[in-house]
C-alpha cells in the first residue's frame, strides 16, 4: 500500500510517495548561490544541511510557473535531498482513499500518474527523474570545463 | 602555494567574510596582502583585458597590478559600482593582484564558521567555479578559490 504526501502550489496539486517525503518546513529562508542549475531557485539550510530548492516546471520544461509559497517540502531522491515549494500542504493519504490513473509519458516525464482524491487531481511526481535532470544540468565534457578556466 | 583550505571539507581558522552580488563569500586570510577601499583614484580602466577577466589595472604601491571582478566569473549581478568596491590585494603565482568585492563583513572567529557539504545535485553545475561552502550565522557562504579567478597563464596588465 502506497501512501502519498499531498501539497499544492498555485492551482496545481502534487503527490509524492511518503517514503520520499522527509519533512515540511514553513517560512524558511532561501539563499542564492552562484551558478545554480536552471530550475534551482536557491538553497535552504536545515540542520546544517544545504538543500537545493527547485521549481519542477522549470527543471523539465524550462518555463516557470512558480507562485508564492509558504512551505517547502523536503524530498529524498537518489541524488540527495531536494525541496519543492508548496503554498498549501494537504496531509498524507493512502492510495486506497483515491484512484490512480497512469501519466502521459509524452507530456510530462516527471509525472508518473495522477492521484484522484476528493474531487481533486494531484500529479504524482517522479522525484528521482527530476533529480537526475538536475544532477546532469551544467554537465560539460572535460574540454569545455577547461574552457571555463580559459575564460579567466 | 599551499592550498589555503588544506584538508577537503575543513574550514580554515582565519577567514575574511565578504559579499559579492548579494552572496556571502569566505576567503582564507593567508591569501591577503592588504585590503583597500576608496579606490576610485587607483584604477585605470584603459588596461582592461576582459578576455582574461581583468577589468582594470590597480595602482598598488606604485605598481600596476590586475584587478579581477569575481562577480563576472561567478555570474553574479552586483549593484556596487566598480570604483566603490573594496580591493583585496592577494598573493599570486606571478605577483600581487586585486580581487574586487562589494562589501567586507569582517573576520569572525574560526569556530563561528562551520563546514558545509556541497549538495550532490549542485556539484556538476558549480564545478570549475567553486567547490566548497561554509555556514556563517546560518547563511551558506561560497569559499572563494582565487586560483580559479586568476592563474599563472593570465598576463598582467
Amino acid at each position: 500500500m502506497i501512501r502519498f504526501g499531498l501539497f499544492r502550489l498555485g492551482r496545481s496539486g502534487f503527490a509524492v510517495p511518503l517514503f520520499q517525503l522527509r519533512k515540511v518546513l514553513r517560512d524558511q529562508r532561501i539563499f542564492s548561490l552562484p551558478k545554480l542549475p536552471d530550475g534551482v531557485i536557491g538553497v535552504l539550510v536545515t540542520e546544517s544541511l544545504l538543500v537545493p530548492v527547485i521549481d519542477p516546471q522549470k527543471v523539465v520544461a524550462g518555463a516557470s510557473a512558480l507562485e508564492p509559497a509558504d512551505y517547502l517540502v523536503l524530498l529524498e531522491s537518489e541524488y540527495g535531498t531536494l525541496a519543492v515549494p508548496a503554498g498549501l500542504t494537504c496531509g498524507v493519504v493512502s492510495e486506497q482513499k483515491g484512484t490512480i490513473t497512469p501519466g502521459d509519458e509524452t507530456a510530462n516525464s516527471w509525472v508518473t500518474g495522477q492521484f484522484h482524491y476528493q474531487d481533486s487531481v494531484f500529479q504524482i511526481l517522479d522525484i528521482d527523474f527530476l533529480a537526475s535532470v538536475l544532477a546532469q544540468s551544467g554537465f560539460k565534457p572535460e574540454a569545455d570545463a577547461d574552457g571555463a578556466r580559459r575564460h579567466q | 602555494m599551499t592550498p589555503p583550505w588544506g584538508v577537503m571539507g575543513s574550514v580554515h581558522l582565519r577567514n575574511l567574510v565578504t559579499r559579492i552580488g548579494g552572496v556571502g563569500c569566505l576567503l582564507d586570510l593567508d591569501w591577503v596582502v592588504e585590503i583597500r577601499d576608496e579606490i576610485a583614484e587607483l584604477l585605470d580602466f584603459r588596461h582592461a583585458e576582459p578576455n582574461h577577466g581583468i577589468i582594470a589595472a590597480f595602482n598598488f604601491r606604485q605598481t600596476w597590478i590586475p584587478a579581477i571582478d569575481p562577480a563576472l566569473f561567478l555570474g553574479l549581478d552586483s549593484d556596487v559600482a566598480f570604483k566603490n568596491k573594496t580591493a583585496l590585494i592577494l598573493k599570486g603565482f606571478e605577483g600581487n593582484w586585486a580581487l574586487m568585492v562589494d562589501q567586507m563583513l569582517g573576520i569572525p572567529p574560526g569556530e563561528r564558521i562551520a563546514p558545509c557539504e556541497m549538495p550532490p545535485l549542485l556539484r556538476t553545475a558549480t564545478r570549475g567555479f567553486y567547490s566548497r561552502l561554509g555556514l556563517f550565522h546560518g547563511e551558506p557562504m561560497v569559499v572563494l578559490e582565487p586560483e580559479l579567478f586568476y592563474g599563472p597563464s593570465v598576463a598582467c596588465a
